[in-house]
């Protein structure tokens, strides 16, 4: 069985979920091919299909067109194909010509499912899959349901009426889905991100700091504004009347602008001496920092799940996290950490401090809860035989 | 009196600002302008200003071209062969940066004005050249994001500030509070650092505008959406505003297609109390403004803010956060309104105590505001300020 799977980019060498994907398939006997703007010179997992060329050197772009041309010459019949589903579904001889040159790299390849990594993604490829004969899939992140058709309504039209299969890596998503336009019938499979077990462990045991003055706690997160760094940097301003030393760790990066945005809050609110960026780091740095940290802090607007969180859990972190979205399911409230209303830093300040003020052993206890529960339902070995499952079985 | 000077202002683009536009226009009547740019085409050129075409960035060959044009005016002059051979180099390494910062040295060559007038922080890099060889007189107007921020987060925007702060001539602060951030990258008894208000064509606005209390509490924002506006805080503001069962609609300005506001609004449900335009025509914001019941500026930092100088002659009252230069404009309860930034709590009560205040008392602090604005922000006095500056720094340099 061939998988195509539409990307934005080859998988760096971190990115855990693609690469553990590719890798699992492929052990189980599959060939993935992946279709991608941005090529990362160091990927080498599998065959890469680079997108047609549509910005730069006009000259290169022209050389390119014609090459695209001939070799979909080879593939007449699939073209006409194409050409005959968007036509009967009412696009424009322009946007036809416009759609067969930027899906020629999908559509003369010979594939049993093409899978959009990101629902994004398969805007303008909603009728590849039907003319080159293979099933559609997609896969639901936070920002495909959460962000993106708020500022474009009805951007799914075409995708609910050709997908033959949803990802998601959330319930929550789901339902979102279902509420712009998913259709019920269409088959759903639910598979979080999951942890790897061997990096984890070596991290896990960490103990927290008994001197709550050098209370430290840690966020992974992108600056972007989904993740609400504005509660979490006020959150730290209020903890600081009676925390003096609290250290709070950002580990993410950003654009300029971001970072200009919470740089400028630390200084305005006088958290120079509280607050670290790390920027970006390496997998291995950022756990050993989480698992260093004595409370994980996730204040984000929404979620689709969140790694991260998950991963502070499989480190035995006590995690406190916004009561929004896919989070909901990553953690159980009380028992595996802790859901708080979003966008109310009083009320993160809060929780911090009952957190702090809990006995050892309780807090022992709700560690352990977040260790055994990951270690139960979200391992990648788990993961890995999910996707199998997902593409050689009806749900 | 006074001699007559070549002032060369440089903008980037021939577009100037609008406030720098009319103080142009002024001072072309009494002395040499340039307008220096980026550009080769303006819709709407200013009488007497000579418009100096340095090529654009986007049309490569039109660049190339300009620069052409000012080696072979001087190849037979002093330096001619140098400039020559330093043309030769930026076309080798296709060096279309090289070739804007040659172009506007030669053009300075060929005018040599009395002086330099950059109008922002982000132009300094063209200046190196001038600065350190300290040819001519160079005024650097200060506002905004690149004053207010910028060089309080990066490290090396500050460093460079440091290092090229002290070889400016003089400063146009556009508020005491830009000239206060100024003072943290250098301060020296020598300066010169001025404070001019951007003047305000009060013809289009003879008299405040008609007011009166409307059922619907109309907020007003004008802006782009970037976070320093500090919309976030606003809307959850407008949240409170409607578990308060106040009647209101909030309309923001000139911030339509924001991601993150437009999440905002649908997560805490504000879809039916919040709208986000595009912007707009000066004409059409002032008509919004006489139809609206406060203007409201939740920013985290500001050198002035025009909209509220704006407001305040048209006779919208205004709340602002106090937020920079703002505090120099408004007095609490006088002349507007003000809360602390990056607080919605005081916003949304504030908003609740204006719904309350009598028509009375609201229109007399609509005069109030409107004798503050005329009084410190008339084009005269903005454009005699620029002369007295320029004036200052030929005399100390």
């Amino acid at each position: 069985m061939t998988i195509g799977l539409v990307i934005p980019s080859t998988p760096s060498y971190s990115e855990t979920f693609f690469n553990s994907k590719i890798k699992g398939l492929q052990g189980h006997g599959f060939k993935v091919v992946v279709f991608t703007q941005t090529v990362n010179p160091n990927f080498n997992l599998c065959e890469v299909v680079r997108s047609p060329k549509v910005k730069g050197n006009k000259l290169l772009v022209l050389v390119h067109t014609v090459n695209v041309f001939f070799k979909l010459l080879l593939h007449l019949k699939r073209v006409i194909r194409y050409y005959r589903l968007l036509k009967d579904n009412g696009f424009s001889l322009k946007t036809i010509i416009k759609r067969i040159y930027l899906n020629s790299h999908i559509l003369i390849n010979d594939l049993d499912w093409l899978h959009f990594g990101f629902a994004t993604q398969a805007i303008g490829s909603e009728y590849v899959a039907k003319a080159i004969g293979a099933k559609m899939a997609i896969s639901f992140r936070g920002f495909d349901i959460n962000v993106y058709p708020l500022k474009h309504p009805n951007c799914y039209l075409n995708v609910w009426k050709n997908v033959d299969k949803v990802h998601s890596i959330s319930r929550y998503l789901v339902e979102e889905a279902y509420n712009i336009g998913l259709e019920k019938l269409v088959p759903v499979s639910i598979i979080t991100p999951a942890v790897d077990e061997r990096i984890i462990n070596k991290f896990v045991g960490n103990q927290y700091s008994k001197d709550y003055g050098s209370l430290s706690i840690c966020t992974v997160a992108r600056l972007h504004w989904i993740k609400d760094l504005t509660t979490a940097l006020e959150t730290i301003k209020i903890l600081k009347n009676t925390l003096p030393h609290v250290v709070y760790h950002i580990i993410g990066d950003g654009h300029t602008k971001e970072r200009e945005r919470y740089l400028f809050m630390v200084n305005q609110l006088a958290l120079e001496e509280n607050v670290i960026f790390h920027w970006k780091l390496s997998h291995n740095d950022t756990l050993e920092l989480v698992s260093r940290s004595d409370i994980y802090l996730q204040t984000s607007l929404n979620e689709g799940f969140c790694n991260a969180v998950l991963e502070a859990q499989a480190l035995g972190r006590l995690c406190i996290v916004s009561d929004v979205g896919g989070l909901k399911e990553n953690l159980v409230n009380g028992k595996t950490g802790w859901l708080v209303k979003s966008q109310q830093p009083q009320l993160f300040a809060k929780k911090i401090v009952e957190v702090i003020e809990l006995s050892e052993k309780d807090k022992k206890t709700i560690s352990q809860n977040a260790i055994n529960r990951v270690q139960k339902n979200f391992l990648l070995s788990r993961q890995n035989s999910k996707f199998v499952q997902f593409y050689t079985t009806q749900e | 009196m006074k001699p007559k000077l070549k002032i060369v202002i440089f903008d980037g683009s021939f577009k100037t600002r609008p406030f720098i536009n009319t103080v142009i226009k002024s001072l072309g009547k009494k002395h040499l302008i340039y307008v220096l740019g980026f550009d080769s085409e303006l819709d709407e050129k200013i009488q007497r200003v000579r418009y100096v075409d340095l090529g654009t960035q986007s049309n490569k060959l039109n660049l190339f071209r300009r620069s052409l044009g000012f080696v072979f005016k001087n190849i037979f002059k002093k330096g001619g062969i140098k400039d020559f051979q330093k043309f030769i180099k930026l076309i080798v390494r296709f060096d279309s940066s090289g070739l804007k910062h040659f172009n506007f040295n030669k053009a300075l060559g060929q005018i040599k004005p009395d002086i330099v007038h950059i109008q922002w922080i982000s132009l300094l890099p063209y200046c190196e050249t001038i600065l350190n060889n300290n040819s001519y007189n160079v005024v650097l107007s200060q506002l905004g994001y690149q004053i207010n921020v910028r060089p309080f987060v990066d490290v090396e925007n500050e460093v460079y500030l440091k290092y090229l702060y002290p070889k400016i001539t003089g400063f146009h602060s556009v508020s005491e509070a830009i000239k206060e951030k100024s003072d943290l990258l250098y301060a020296s008894p020598s300066k010169i650092d001025k404070v001019i208000y951007s003047g305000f064509n009060f013809s289009s606005f003879p008299s405040v505008c008609f007011y009166e209390k409307q059922e619907i509490l109309q907020l007003l924002s004008v802006g782009r959406p970037h976070w320093i506006k500090g919309y976030d805080y606003m809307i959850k503001a407008c949240e409170d505003l409607k578990k308060n069962h106040v009647d209101f609609h909030y309309t923001i300005v000139g911030a339509k297609g924001n991601e993150e506001l437009i999440y905002m609004i649908n997560d805490l449900n504000l879809q039916e109390y919040i709208t986000i335009t595009d912007s707009l025509p000066q004409k059409e914001v002032y008509q919004l403004m006489v139809n609206s019941s406060l203007l409201v500026l939740p920013s985290l930092a500001e050198g002035i803010a025009n909209v509220v100088i704006e407001a305040m002659a048209i006779g919208l009252p205004v709340l602002s956060t106090r937020c920079g230069g703002v505090v120099e404009l408004i007095t609490d309860n006088e002349t507007g309104f003000l809360v602390p930034t990056r607080d919605k709590s005081a916003l949304s009560k504030k908003i609740q105590d204006f719904n309350m205040l009598s028509l009375d008392r609201i229109n007399t602090l609509r005069v109030k505001a409107r004798e503050k604005v005329e009084k410190s922000h008339n084009i005269e006095k903005m454009t005699t300020d620029f002369e007295v500056l320029y004036y200052d720094c030929l005399q100390n340099h």
